[in-house]
């Protein structure tokens, strides 16, 4: 059995973590910015249309209660997204563990493979 | 004098052998994580489908046209939303125990409650549209539905599409 470099070990987590999550957070920043700058324009439009008689006031309170559904799915839409991410990460650390202890072993523990 | 820990070799062994076999039990069991529903093409086509219909009902809304003209597309919408939601709900979902204990422990409610959920939130989001279209199909019966209404409820269902797809296409991985 050979020993495992922990520092080797820590460089192949990053690695297999950025490798898994590291394009889907510049996603998720894409939509997050898009889904901020809908939910601003809506407000625009409502005050606006408000403004010009386009719509009375029990309308308007509907359509600022919308804005207030708007962010809390965005939020909650958010929210499993990370969770997307934190399995792929955890999934993909793991991964890497795996390797580094399979390496050590010469394969005599037969691991399951997470993802597999 | 303060004892080293743990004292005897025996007990040392003891715990090192079973931290071996719950790291051997925990890797050969296969520990990959499941946060999040799998993937199904078919949802994401059917809200691919859903909006395309949806767009033409509210999008394209046409004041010279009554209710009774699009009464038809309001039940196909109803209905395509009606079955995208029961078969998202029928679909597994994991809940990891730790979102609970996190969930618990936050001190906003509405945050906590969100994170604790265990359901897909593309679910929310079609109920969501469920109810915007209800609220427009309302107004539209009691003809005081104008264009700016529509184009404002087409902002809102377009953003529960897109926050739907969104996630949906995320289960891909």
């Amino acid at each position: 059995m050979t020993a495992i470099d922990s520092g080797q070990l820590l460089a192949n987590i990053l690695t297999a973590v950025n490798g898994a999550i590291g394009k889907d957070i510049q996603k998720l920043g894409g939509y997050a910015e898009t889904k901020l700058q809908a939910i601003a324009k809506q407000g625009e439009m409502v005050a606006s249309a408000y403004a010009s008689g386009q719509i009375n006031q029990e309308v308007t309170q509907h359509f600022l209660d919308g804005i207030e559904d708007m962010a809390t799915n965005f939020l909650r839409t958010l929210q499993g997204l990370a969770r997307i991410e934190v399995e792929k990460a955890w999934n993909a650390m793991v991964g890497a563990i795996w390797d580094a202890i399979s390496q050590a072993t010469g394969g005599a523990l037969r691991l399951v493979k997470p993802g597999l | 004098m303060i004892a080293k820990f743990p004292p005897f070799p025996v007990f040392q062994h003891f715990i090192r052998s079973i931290a071996v076999v719950l790291l051997a039990l925990v890797l050969t069991s296969g520990c990959t994580v499941r946060m999040a529903p799998d993937y199904d093409a078919a949802n994401v086509a059917k809200i691919d489908q859903l909006s395309e219909s949806l767009s033409k009902l509210v999008a394209g809304f046409d004041e010279q046209q009554s209710y009774a003209d699009r009464k038809s597309a309001y039940d196909d919408n109803f209905a395509k939303l009606n079955a995208l939601i029961i078969r998202m709900q029928a679909r597994p979902s994991p809940q990891p125990v730790f979102l609970d204990w996190l969930g618990s422990k936050l001190a906003n409610k509405d945050v906590s409650k969100i994170l604790r959920e265990s359901d897909a939130p593309s679910i929310a989001s079609l109920q969501n549209i469920q109810k915007k279209l209800t609220w427009m199909s309302e107004y539209d019966q009691k003809k005081q539905l104008s264009r700016m209404m529509a184009a404002l409820t087409w902002n809102e269902i377009q953003s529960f599409l897109t926050d739907a797809m969104v996630y949906e296409q995320a289960l891909n991985r």
